[in-house]
């Protein structure tokens, strides 16, 4: 599949003094089943002073915010070429080790909520485990956007049963975690039937013995196929995050708005 | 607390004098000139000295009373080491320094020495001072710790141990050069009697070290001196090797990213930096990147880092190498990188975190010390020997509770050295920090270091914030 | 100092801040002075002479909030002592003590050495209440240890940037305490308050001159019979009298020069402390009293407190 994605990132402040730096990923890694064809990043209100690779391997923008001016706008554009592999990406990322993903981060540490789900999984087959687990959070977990809030942790959403992508791939990491599977969390973008969307897409990845990184989506319930554009992985949301920014002296709020367009060419 | 010594005196080893009372070789010259002086010049001399340290403003201030400048005691009788025994301190220090290094650097990118299961993976996956964050980073000539101080103790004539690795910000430097100003203006005509080797150069050394690791790889690197501000215990030394070394001490919030370098706020304008030697504790360097509420930092100061147009002396991530569990391993890291035996040896160290060891640990806890893998400045720590047994006893929950939380030593007979005391030559127990300087090409090992020597009569406890004092250390030219 | 012509906009603004609290204590310790001597040789003790002290140095408001009451004892000790008190003696030797630490490198061990022994010395001092008999020697050591640390700067700096920020501060402190005496006290000299034609009388002159300069000096100037427009022009235009504003401001206006870099553009500072001085302190002592005394130094305490805002901006003193 071939895709054409537009994502419009605001941060809009209040109060005028803003000295601000901004961490984005938002360039996705290339891989076996996915090349990008091309790709763009434009920037108003800021600029980008510095390109590295992550300890993750993602590729990060630093941006530093022009002093003084109230918004700052990110406008990426990609053309994406995309293969389906039933999910197994195979060994990619191997810049960190396995065991920086079998520990538990903040957002995912695994306490009783998270222990009752991973109790009732039978399978003892890390696979089977794997599916099974997709498919309870599908069925089980209401989507809710009102509930849940960017710090949320797995425990939070396993408590509520309900919250948004974001919160179900850390459920997933954490239980598959506490089943001491080396799990990540990827950050990306998901083709749907519609074509605005008001936020990216977040599943889970396993590594599993023999088959390498196998994705999982526990909001559908599926293996990412070919309608899944990766962007970024980490231990959780705030390793993979599309923007990690920090501001000095706002005096009001400040506000976020979120424009994304996924069309198939 | 008892003052009573591990052994009796006999059986130390007194750096200055044989078991006879004389002299050892090294320290005639000194003896002659001693005997030779009248006692009234010395009891000026100690005046002199506290005048000295107070008006340069050498201080410290400790944890006990934050709010307090402090003087570190000197003890003027010089602690002398023979060219032959510098020689082999030497070469154990930079083994040591090259071993830390290589071992740094592995375990931030292939991990070679935890897939060749040389050391258990959970000392550095449960490690606090790993930093994910440094993973498959290069540095500047893959140097990540480029100063590093290793503790030295003495038990005999060849007897030399390992006590502890520093390899984050180690300190002290400033007293080692501020020891041998004070000792060339009391005693000036000591030193054409006795040829030592100068330790003066160190700032020169350090500032070639800093500029050698610039990323622009030019002569005309700028250095600074990054310092949490002057409310911090050893701010004195901050400024004292910024001065010495002709570059800026700045704060955090004189620092700025710009453009993609960090830069110094001057009264003119931005003035991009190469090199910061940092003494501010890794969490606590960038908001963006580590804890967000540290005002000490500078944010966006790693992405510079790791986009590699500045460069963070030491490294973060570098106290992988330097807490007390990784050190019992030492010997192992230094086989695996350099294939050899190490030259200096570890103390022979129990960690508690395996059971057998806990078990030895917890039937000779008087006979031992017991020291926290994560602790420093001698907090936090049993000396079995000189603690009441309620005191032991207390260790001893706390050892049961969380016992891979501590490793335990044998109470080592410290060698001592004479410090003046009311007219008399009066034997104390010493320790060495040499400071060891790495580049791309060399390890360049400043002669002698700092001695630190406890006070107090029969204490092994030689850290300024528990009473300890210094020495200026003579490294005698061949 | 490190890198050769570097200097931190955080070690300007340390000298800067300083030398306007070294300004400060003395400038304190006159006024509180020149009212004690007033105190002493009136048959009468009034204390609005107090009251007008705490309105000079504008903490009016804070203080009332504190004491409710104007009373002798509790403005000196709201002046000298209380840690409530921004500008008290004791936390602007606190400051001036923080300062110095800060920019320890920059200043000489003479200079550093004053600081030092000034802070130990009037923090033992104040460190009681003060009685009566006390204040002369406080006010006395105050003035000794300013005098110490200003004598010690002028004989030992080098005149470089360090001092011209030194320089900058301490002029600026000091144009800014007399125009708020003249502020204050504005209405002695308007010429409804003094007889026509008669020669200009008033004791409570004579004592508000004391608190800025010695009454010599302003004799020395204008011989005995002083009216009102000498006194303006004494402490407001004189380019020779020391504490006068234009004298001050020139000062400023040097030493930005000084700092200005060859080959860059004026900073903005020095435009406007030269529009000032070229401007309003071009004028003459009757041309103010038709402006209005009260409006004009209301407009120039504008003015220098925008020269000292324009200069933390100039040199970076926080960004």
């Amino acid at each position: 599949m071939n895709l054409f994605i537009k994502h419009i990132t605001e941060y809009r402040y209040e109060g005028t003094e803003i000295k601000g730096y901004q961490q984005v990923r938002l360039r996705p890694a290339e891989t076996l089943f996915q090349k990008i064809k091309t790709w763009n990043l434009e920037i108003q209100g800021g600029q980008n002073t510095l390109t590295y690779v992550d300890h993750f391997g993602n590729t990060t923008h630093f941006i530093e915010l022009k002093d003084f001016s109230d918004s700052v706008r990110l406008i990426v554009e990609t053309e994406i070429d995309l293969s389906d592999n039933a999910g197994i990406l195979g060994k990619t990322n191997e810049s960190m080790p396995k065991w920086i993903f079998q520990n538990h981060s903040d957002l995912t540490y695994s306490g009783a909520e998270i222990r009752k789900l991973a109790k009732n999984q039978f399978p003892k087959d890390p696979l089977d485990f794997c599916h099974h687990l997709n498919s309870k959070i599908k069925n089980e977990f209401s989507y809710d956007k009102s509930i849940s809030t960017v710090d949320w942790t797995a425990e939070d959403c396993a408590r509520a049963r309900a919250g948004v992508c974001q919160d179900f791939s850390h459920v997933f990491i954490s239980t598959a975690r506490w089943r001491g599977l080396a799990a990540r969390y990827v950050s990306g973008y998901l083709k749907m039937d519609s074509t605005d969307q008001s936020a990216m897409h977040a599943w889970a990845e396993v590594f599993i013995d023999k088959l390498g990184w196998v994705g999982f989506d526990p909001t559908n319930g599926i293996c990412p196929d070919d309608r899944y554009v990766r962007v970024a992985v980490g231990r959780d949301y705030t390793d993979a995050a599309p923007c990690k920014g920090i501001t000095q002296s706002i005096d009001g709020a400040e506000t976020l708005r979120v424009q994304i367009q996924v069309t198939q060419q | 607390m008892s003052s009573a010594t591990p052994t009796s005196s006999k059986d130390l080893f007194d750096e200055m004098f044989v078991s006879t009372g004389k002299p050892r070789n090294s320290y005639r010259d000194f003896l002659t000139w001693f005997e030779a002086q009248d006692p009234k010049v010395f009891k000026n001399k100690h005046r002199e000295t506290s005048k000295i340290f107070r008006d340069s403003g050498i201080t410290f201030r400790s944890n006990k009373s934050p709010s307090k400048d402090q003087l570190i005691p000197f003890d003027w009788i010089p602690r002398i080491i023979s060219s032959s025994e510098w020689r082999f301190i030497e070469r154990g220090v930079i083994q040591r320094a090259l071993a830390i290094n290589a071992f740094i650097r592995d375990i931030y990118h292939k991990q070679e020495i935890l897939k060749a299961k040389k050391i258990p993976s959970e000392l550095v996956t449960n490690n606090p001072a790993f930093l994910p964050i440094m993973m498959n980073m290069s540095t500047p000539s893959n140097v990540y710790a480029h100063i590093i101080g290793s503790d030295i103790v003495r038990t005999g004539p060849k007897q030399f141990y390992i006590l502890e690795d520093n390899a984050r910000t180690p300190s002290g430097a400033s007293y080692m050069i501020e020891n041998r100003d004070a000792m060339l203006e009391l005693f000036p005509e000591l030193f054409s009697i006795i040829k030592v080797r100068p330790v003066e150069n160190y700032p020169d050394l350090l500032l070639t070290t800093l500029k050698s690791v610039s990323p622009q790889n030019d002569r005309k690197a700028v250095v600074c001196v990054l310092t949490p501000g002057p409310y911090n215990a050893a701010y004195y030394e901050h400024a004292f090797l910024a001065d010495r070394m002709g570059v800026e001490l700045v704060e955090g919030s004189d620092l700025r990213v710009i453009d993609g370098k960090v830069n110094i706020r001057s009264i003119r304008g931005y003035t991009p930096v190469d090199v910061i030697y940092r003494r501010i504790d890794d969490g606590f360097l960038d908001p963006l990147n580590f804890h967000r509420d540290s005002v000490l930092g500078v944010p966006g100061l790693f992405d510079v880092f790791r986009a590699g147009r500045v460069t963070i002396v030491n490294a973060p991530g570098t106290g992988i190498a330097d807490d007390k569990a990784m050190y019992s391993y030492m010997p192992d890291i230094i086989r695996f990188y350099t294939g050899d035996e190490p030259i200096i040896k570890n103390v022979p160290t129990w960690r508690c975190s395996d059971a057998k060891d806990l078990s030895y640990v917890l039937s000779n806890l008087d006979n031992l010390v017991v020291k926290e893998v994560h602790g420093s400045g001698g907090y936090g720590m049993l000396i079995g020997p000189q603690s009441t047994k309620s005191k032991i006893n207390e260790f001893r929950k706390r050892l049961i509770s969380s016992p891979s939380r501590y490793v335990a030593q044998p109470v080592l007979p410290l060698s001592t050295s004479p410090i003046y005391k009311q007219g008399l030559l009066s034997p104390r127990h010493v320790d060495l920090r040499p400071f060891a300087l790495v580049t791309g090409n060399s390890v360049t090992v400043t002669p002698g270091g700092l001695t630190r020597v406890a006070l107090k009569k029969g204490s092994l406890v030689v850290n300024s914030s528990q009473g300890g004092g210094t020495k200026d250390t003579w490294v005698l030219e061949a | 100092m490190g890198i050769r012509g570097l200097m931190l906009g955080r070690t300007a603004e340390g000298l800067f801040w300083l030398f306007r609290y070294v300004e400060r204590v003395d400038n304190l310790a006159r006024l509180l002075a020149a009212a004690q001597r007033m105190a002493v040789t009136r048959l009468e003790v009034s204390e609005s002479d107090w009251a007008s002290i705490l309105y000079t140095v504008g903490t009016i408001e804070e203080y009332l909030v504190r004491y409710q009451q104007v009373r002798k004892p509790d403005v000196i000790n709201w002046l000298i002592r209380d840690e409530e008190n921004k500008s008290s003696v004791r936390n602007c030797m606190s400051l001036i003590q923080l300062n110095a630490r800060r920019v320890r490198t920059a200043v000489t061990e003479e200079v550093w050495e004053a600081i030092n022994a000034g802070h130990i010395s009037i923090s033992r001092l104040i460190d009681r209440k003060i009685s009566e008999s006390d204040l002369s020697v406080v006010l006395s050591e105050s003035r000794r240890v300013i005098a110490l640390i200003q004598g010690m700067t002028n004989a030992t700096m080098l005149r470089n940037e360090i001092f011209h920020f030194i320089n900058l501060g301490a002029h600026i402190e000091r144009a800014d305490c007399t125009l708020r005496l003249l502020d204050v006290k504005y209405y002695l000299l308007l010429p409804s308050f003094s007889k026509v034609g008669s020669t200009f009388d008033n004791f409570q002159w004579n004592t508000v001159v004391r608190s800025v300069s010695s009454v010599g000096g302003l004799k020395m100037a204008y011989g005995t019979e002083i009216s009102a427009a000498q006194i303006l022009d004494y402490l407001i235009l004189s380019r020779v009298m020391p504490r006068s504003v234009n004298f001050c401001i020139g000062q400023v206006s040097q030493s930005l020069n000084q700092l200005s870099f060859r080959g860059q553009r004026q900073p903005q500072s020095l435009k406007k402390s030269n529009h000032l001085l070229n401007g309003y302190l071009s004028s003459t002592a009757d041309k103010i009293i038709d402006y209005g005394l009260h409006e004009y130094t209301q407009k120039i305490i504008s003015l220098t407190s925008e020269i000292s805002d324009q200069i933390s901006v100039d040199f970076r003193f926080y960004e």
